[in-house]
């Protein structure tokens, strides 16, 4: 048989109550929400979630959106592994696949947590929101500056630098509670000089600089020396290009990791002379 | 949706114990919980003297059983285990998925919690009249010397604690009188 208080939650469609820290005590007027008092983290952390409050997983706040929306997910999901008792004290383990996460979302500077089971990790994950912050991240441009420019010399050395093209770049995404940073860093430029052979350098190359360097002097971090000239190749020059790769990285929520790497390319035409026509 | 559904069950829950402490029937009007000092008053005495005695055993036992609760939950959060048996002896439903997941965050942070806990329940309400099988307690949880700290040692933060109006449901089951909800208002509230 029933009791009057089974009765009456029946007729409420209610199973129980639930502890809402910081509710105050009802003031009448039907069923009415009334509005909340912050709660301190150490009330809210009593596994409750606030009704009323934005974003706190009513419908159209973006909660568990997994990041495809611009709006920020308002709650971060956290992979843990309860023992069975737990499971069982938070009301037991539902069929089917899934994994048991502890839930804290924050809105308007309250906090609240729930350990939750769902079929699948609905949301960022901080590798997933490294993903979204490398896609933020733009390289820069390679501007190639070799020396002598234009045209140099067979067996004079050719100083292959670039500039603006060597600064790490880094974007971080957030979500309550959770960011994760990319960082993005250069690790080697490949210069395709147009003859046939490459050249690997490790930073950005030296500029040339008159009255400073001397003309005939090999640059010290990347250069090449020209041992046949342009002459048949289209435009009489060749193409001298070079590739920058990049290392990508990111770290977030304690956990780091790499991305594949990016480039970047530039280059620019230069035309190879026989010195002996110069010397002549 | 479903944060507002449980927003309405603990507003309507609070009503649904407002009416268990009048004692009313159907049809009652949405009403203010009572104050605390206004519970305290003892429930009405049945001009029986045998149910008189049922009431009196069912108040008491709801009573150890809650005492049995709180004590279960300072014991558990000191080591942070959401798994403490005794919180099983004493809760089941809402109250103990409250107590599971707030030690289980406990023990996620590496967080316990050390000192004494004030508490002064009291039975403010009993139904039915004549064999009650739901008793309802409220409570001022004091936890100005129970404070949150590092398992690692020292204080958590520095938050210095309080006092709360707590209102818990104890329903006689199968297994013995457990506590089925509780609702701890913001600190301050007692």
């Amino acid at each position: 048989m029933l009791t009057y208080w089974a009765r009456r939650a029946i007729a409420f469609g209610l199973a129980g109550t639930v502890l809402v820290p910081g509710v105050p005590a009802y003031a009448g007027g039907g069923n009415v929400p009334l509005p909340r008092p912050p709660c301190t983290p150490r009330t809210c952390e009593v596994g409750v979630e606030l009704p009323g409050v934005p974003g706190s997983g009513g419908p159209g706040t973006g909660d568990g959106n997994g990041g495809s929306s611009s709006e920020p997910s308002p709650c971060t999901y956290e992979m843990v592994s309860p023992t069975e008792g737990t499971v069982g004290g938070v009301g037991g383990q539902p069929d089917g696949p899934g994994a048991w996460y502890w839930k804290v979302c924050s809105a308007n500077g309250v906090s609240t947590s729930e350990l939750v089971r769902l079929p699948s990790p609905p949301v960022v994950t901080p590798e997933q929101l490294a993903q979204r912050a490398r896609e933020r991240i733009t390289l820069p441009s390679v501007q190639v500056r070799v020396n002598p420019a234009g045209t140099t010399l067979v067996n004079l050395p050719t100083w292959l630098a670039m500039t603006g093209g060597w600064d790490p770049q880094s974007a971080t995404a957030s979500v309550p509670g959770l960011s994760a940073t990319v960082t993005a860093r250069p690790t080697r430029a490949v210069w395709t000089v147009g003859d046939g052979s490459t050249v690997t350098c490790t930073g950005p190359g030296t500029l040339y600089q008159p009255g400073v360097h001397h003309p005939r002097a090999e640059s010290r971090t990347c250069g090449y020396t020209y041992r046949r000239s342009s002459a048949g190749m289209p435009g009489e020059a060749f193409r001298v290009s070079v590739t920058v790769s990049w290392q990508v990285a990111w770290s977030g929520g304690g956990q780091n990791g790499t991305f594949d790497g990016m480039t970047t390319s530039g280059f620019t035409l230069l035309r190879v002379e026989e010195s002996q026509t110069v010397i002549r | 949706m479903g944060v507002r559904m449980r927003g309405f069950r603990a507003v309507a829950g609070l009503v649904l114990l407002g009416v268990l402490v009048s004692g009313c029937a159907d049809d009652v009007e949405p009403r203010a919980l009572p104050s605390a000092s206004s519970q305290a008053a003892s429930p009405p005495v049945s001009p029986s003297a045998t149910t008189s005695t049922a009431r009196e055993i069912a108040e008491r036992d709801a009573l150890a059983s809650y005492r049995g609760l709180m004590q279960a939950w300072v014991d558990a959060a000191k080591v942070a285990n959401p798994d403490h048996p005794a919180l099983r002896r004493y809760a089941q439903g809402e109250a103990l998925k409250i107590f599971v997941t707030a030690l289980f965050g406990n023990q996620l942070h590496k967080k316990v919690v050390l000192g004494e806990m004030g508490t002064d329940p009291k039975v403010v309400g009993a139904v039915p009249i004549d064999g009650p099988t739901s008793v309802k307690i409220a409570d001022c949880l004091d936890d100005t010397r129970w404070l949150e700290h590092k398992k690692s040692g020292g204080l958590w933060d520095n938050k210095p604690g309080g006092r709360r109006h707590t209102t818990a449901l104890v329903t006689k089951t199968k297994a013995g009188w457990k506590v089925t909800d509780i609702v701890m208002q913001e600190y301050g509230s007692c």
